[in-house]
């Protein structure tokens, strides 16, 4: 990746973070570390083409299911809707991401299909780049992770 | 009469999403599916009025998906679903014949705007 552009990467991440959460979820960026809670939840994906890296949110399960509430506008959400909100969201927060670098650098990439899983999950040997770390309202915590090989 | 809408996207949430907006409007879900592969052989079956279609999918993605429906059916009304929003995708997705563009996340406002455009431009 051209160091211009990894010097923006926390920027447009933390920009495009605030763009798609709904303001009714209520999250805000914190200087805190120790955001999450032991009840996590990890979606993860990589990027191909002119910007090869590795994004990861890590999330409260209980924020996850209150902005799944919130999408669909129902109370009662299951499991998997759940999971298949937080792969979308990250899929929405990587495609604004894309856009964002393009725009900023003119690099064309692509990045593969958001992978879930429950509980904290980080690839191995890979080097973070940096931590945004994010608190709501109501004390839930989610964290992205951007990470090289 | 209600236009018949075919909503292609691997995320249930998505499809939802879609039903509560057009819920009220002239616009009805007739069909769902999850993959692009799926999405040519419903299409066939269903024969919507217009497809909103997802691009990135497990399997077929949704420009090849939307290539091949509207190789068969140029008259196929197609608007690409995405967050994808940039010139490499939105110049690849006017080349195949797709009537337009749904950014996500959705706002109901832009997302009857970019239907009711989709059927003017017809």
């Amino acid at each position: 990746m051209i160091s211009s552009l990894k010097k923006e990467i926390p920027d447009i991440l933390d920009g495009v973070m605030q763009e798609i959460t709904d303001p009714k979820v209520k999250i805000q960026r914190t200087e805190r570390k120790d955001v999450l809670s032991k009840d996590v939840c990890s979606v993860q994906t990589t990027f191909e083409g002119g910007c090869q890296t590795t994004l990861v949110l890590l999330a409260d399960v209980a924020l996850m299911r209150r902005m799944t509430q919130t999408a669909i506008g129902e109370e009662d959400v299951a499991a998997q809707d759940v999971e298949d909100f937080t792969k979308e969201f990250l899929n929405v927060l990587c495609g604004k991401v894309v856009a964002r670098m393009f725009q900023v650098a003119g690099i064309s990439s692509r990045f593969c299909i958001p992978v879930f899983c429950t509980g904290r999950c980080i690839p191995e040997h890979a080097t973070c780049e940096c931590i945004l770390n994010y608190t709501s309202a109501y004390n839930e915590g989610v964290q992205m992770l951007h990470l090289s090989s | 009469m209600s236009k018949k809408i075919m909503v292609v996207d691997d995320s249930r949430i998505v499809q939802l999403q879609l039903q509560k907006i057009l819920a009220d409007t002239d616009y009805e879900v007739v069909a769902c599916c999850q993959s692009g592969e799926e999405a040519v052989e419903l299409y066939e079956k269903v024969r919507p009025d217009l497809v909103t279609m997802d691009i990135l999918m497990p399997g077929m993605d949704g420009l090849e998906a939307a290539r091949v429906i509207l190789e068969a059916h140029p008259e196929a009304r197609i608007l690409m679903v995405s967050s994808l929003a940039y010139d490499d995708t939105i110049n690849e997705a006017s080349k195949i014949g797709a009537k337009g563009f749904v950014y996500k996340p959705f706002d109901r406002e832009k997302v009857i705007i970019s239907f009711q455009s989709a059927f003017a431009g017809t």
